[in-house]
This record gives structure tokens, C-alpha cells and sequence, in this order.
């Protein structure tokens, strides 16, 4: 043990290096200007993961991809398979970095990753489900379909005029002998078919002027239903809708 | 001077006193090598590593908050500055991730141990300290011979308290099975 030795040589030298000026102490403002470009950091990736997620919402529900599960396995199937896995995986992403983030703070190590996980996952699934209940979304997408957002038209209508092989949209604008017409986001009509096989899991009330989701093959400009659901229009379709008629659907389906 | 707490003095050498950045020097010089020592079991040159971590503290001193406590402010520094010198010049595997961090573990309550067990664990640690992976060397280090509390060794290392709990406990373990494996005799 020679710390004795050691202990004047180490205090000297770096008492030394201060004074020749060869080390300055960081003024305080320094660690303000950090903190607060974490701050900034951290606010600037939660913004972009509450609108990221919001608009997935959106999007889900734009497309109908959203009400698939309500049609079993599947649905399930479909859904997964529809999900925008870019904007999932940046989203995924955003938080990733946001938990490195909060982890270099004491409110953040002091809990296990898994809580602290959870918390911003909670927190910013809750902050984009309140944001796509907003008419945000809705409008933006108006604009880029009257082509008046400039920025980010192209990304609204890249993902909210996709077309999706096994999921539609659309309100109904006819009843026919076999099914219902439907006009969708796109301006196309689609005739869909309605079999025995076809499930209507939340009941068969629909009529002119509604909005549902088939899901089912599509072929051209028909669909063959496997399931349709009537949608609430909680976020909006947004498309014109024909005024209601009292025209129901009947009928003879709903004996099968 | 020799009154005057490390907060107190901490603060002095925000306001330019360096001569009083000496006194804490003074203070931290032997535990920072001691520390040095126990976490890197390679004859490393602590001595560098030591001046390193005073520099850094003197630069980042305006980042300490006086109303806080110093230590752990230090050894902070002195465990970055140990963990990377470890990562860059054997390449060991420095916990960058693990399990216990992820999941909530059972909450491990501070113990008091007695003064006899604590020089018992002293004595194996002093004895087998190489043979202990770095994720459970260094909260047995900073508690037995640093003499810090589990809140204190949570904010060094960055972890959740029940975490440091957790491992102290499994540490512990792990050196009385390589006590009995190695040196029976202890």
C-alpha cells in the first residue's frame, strides 16, 4: 500500500492543470442548456409519437382495418396483416429512444424498465387515442384530398386511400337482391355479395345512408362479404354520405 | 476548513475557490483509489484514471446541486470513468443490459448488518473479488467497503433501489459458494 506516495502527486498535478487554465470548470449555464435540450429532446419525441399514433388510429379507422377483430381469428389475422408496420416500427422506435431518455433521470432508473416501459406506453396509446378522437386528423386528410396540404398530403393519402384486398368501407348507397352497393373513400362503387356464410357480428340493421366494413375477398369492383359490421362514426369517414332513407336491409338473410 | 462539510466545500469551489477543490481532493484521493482498486482487478493504472475523475468533477462541478449529497456525485463520475476504462482495455462484459432491470424484482429491504458479518464479507471480498462478475462486484464493493446505503448505491449505478437490494443479496451468495469452492479455510 503506497497510497501515502501516490495521494500528493495526484492532487498536485490536477491542482496544477487547473491553474495553468489546460482545464476550465463548465459555467453553469452549460448544464441548463443540456438539461434543456434533453427537455426538448423528450417533448419533441412524445409530440411525434402522440401524433404517430393518433394518426394510426386514424388510419386503422379510415380503412376499417381497426373493427376487424370483431370478426374472430380471422379478423385478427387481417388486422395484423393490414397494420401499417412502418408507422408502427418508428413508433416502436420513438419509444425506445424515449425510455434512454427518461432512463438518465432518477425518475426514470429508480423504477424497472418494464414499469417505466409501460407508463410511456400507456401514456402516449391513451394521448393518441384522445388525438384521433380529435377532428385533426379528419381535416388534414380533406386538405390532402383537395390536394391543399402541401407537406404532408402525399403521407395522408398514401395510407388513407390504400386499398386493402380484404377490408372495405363505405356507406351504403343501394339495397339489391343479393347485397348492398357501396361507395367508398376512393369514389368507387362496390357491389357486395352477401352468402350464408357471411357474418353479422354486431346484427343486421343496416340501411342507406350507412357506413359498414366487409370484410372479404375482393375481385374487381366485387366483394364477397365473409363479415360486415355497421361502423360508428366516432372518427369521422369524413366521405359524403347520402341522407338516410328508411330503406332497411331485410330480410331474407336474417333467417340464415 | 476540516469542519466544513463536502457539500460546503463543493459549494466554495463553484464560486472559484480552487485552492478549496484541493481540500476535496484531500478527502476523496484514498477512497477514489481504494475504489479504483477493488473494481479493476488487472493492475490497471488507477493512478491516471483517479486525476481523470477529478478533472471531470472540477469541469462538471457546477452541475452538482449543494443540497444534495456529494458522494454519490463523485463516485458516479469515478464508476463511469471505472466502467469504461474496463470495457475499452479488457473488453468485459459491463452489464449493459439485464433481466433484473427489467422486471420489478420483490422489494429487498436494507439490512443491518452486524459489525462482525460485515468484516466476514470484507475479509471473502478482499479474497475473491476477481472471481465475482462486475454486475454484482461493485454494490457489494460501494456497501462493505464504501459504506454507502442502498439509495446512495441506486444513484451511482443508476438502478432501482430494490434492484441493488437484489443484487447484494445474490452477490453475497455467490461469494460464499466461491469461498467454500476456492478457500475453505475462510
Amino acid at each position: 500500500m503506497n497510497n501515502e506516495n501516490n495521494n500528493q502527486p495526484i492532487r498536485e498535478k490536477v491542482l496544477e492543470i487547473i491553474k495553468n487554465g489546460k482545464v476550465t470548470m463548465r459555467p453553469k449555464w452549460h448544464f441548463i442548456f443540456r438539461t434543456s435540450l434533453a427537455v426538448i429532446g423528450g417533448m419533441i419525441i412524445i409530440l411525434a409519437l402522440l401524433y404517430l399514433i393518433s394518426f394510426v388510429i386514424f388510419i386503422l379507422h379510415q380503412t376499417g382495418v381497426w373493427f376487424m377483430p370483431v370478426f374472430g381469428s380471422e379478423g385478427w389475422h387481417e388486422f395484423f396483416n393490414s397494420l401499417p408496420w412502418i408507422l408502427v416500427i418508428l413508433s416502436i422506435t420513438f419509444i425506445i429512444v424515449l425510455e434512454i431518455l427518461v432512463r438518465h433521470y432518477s425518475f426514470g432508473y429508480g423504477q424497472p424498465l418494464f414499469y417505466s416501459a409501460i407508463g410511456i406506453i400507456a401514456i402516449v396509446i391513451a394521448g393518441g387515442i384522445i388525438i384521433a378522437c380529435t377532428p385533426l386528423h379528419n381535416r388534414l386528410f380533406k386538405y390532402a384530398e383537395e390536394n391543399k396540404l402541401p407537406f404532408a398530403g402525399g403521407f395522408y393519402r398514401g395510407f388513407g386511400l390504400q386499398h386493402l384486398d380484404n377490408v372495405q368501407l363505405g356507406t351504403i348507397i343501394e339495397i339489391t337482391s343479393d347485397g348492398f352497393i357501396i361507395w367508398n373513400r376512393q369514389n368507387e362503387k362496390l357491389n357486395v355479395i352477401v352468402t350464408r356464410k357471411t357474418r353479422f357480428p354486431l346484427g343486421t340493421d343496416f340501411g342507406r345512408g350507412d357506413v359498414i366494413v366487409i370484410f372479404g375477398k375482393r375481385d374487381d369492383h366485387t366483394v364477397e362479404a365473409t363479415g360486415i359490421r355497421e361502423v360508428e362514426r366516432v372518427f369521422g369517414p369524413g366521405m359524403p354520405v347520402p341522407v338516410q332513407m328508411p330503406m332497411r336491409f331485410p330480410f331474407p338473410f336474417e333467417n340464415f | 476548513m476540516h469542519k466544513k462539510t463536502d457539500e460546503q466545500i463543493a459549494a466554495q469551489v463553484q464560486k472559484g475557490d480552487i485552492e478549496s477543490f484541493g481540500f476535496l481532493m484531500k478527502r476523496y484521493e484514498e477512497k477514489m483509489m481504494r475504489y479504483g482498486r477493488r473494481f479493476i482487478t488487472n493492475g490497471e493504472d488507477i493512478k491516471d484514471l483517479v486525476q481523470e475523475i477529478f478533472i471531470k468533477a472540477y469541469m462538471n462541478i457546477k452541475s452538482f446541486d449543494p443540497e444534495r449529497r456529494f458522494s454519490p456525485w463523485i463516485y458516479r463520475i469515478a464508476h463511469n470513468e471505472f466502467v469504461n476504462a474496463v470495457k475499452k482495455r479488457w473488453r468485459e462484459k459491463v452489464f449493459p443490459f439485464d433481466l433484473d432491470l427489467l422486471f420489478p424484482s420483490p422489494v429487498a429491504k436494507e439490512t443491518a448488518d452486524s459489525e462482525a458479518h460485515r468484516k466476514d464479507i470484507k475479509r471473502m471480498l478482499d479474497k475473491s473479488l476477481e472471481k465475482i462478475s462486475a454486475k454484482y462486484r461493485e454494490p457489494l464493493i460501494l456497501y462493505y467497503f464504501e459504506e454507502m446505503n442502498y439509495k446512495e448505491i441506486a444513484e451511482i449505478l443508476q438502478i432501482p433501489v430494490s434492484t441493488v437490494g437484489i443484487r447484494l443479496k445474490r452477490g453475497k451468495e455467490i461469494l460464499k459458494e466461491i469461498v467454500k469452492k476456492f478457500d475453505p479455510i475462510l
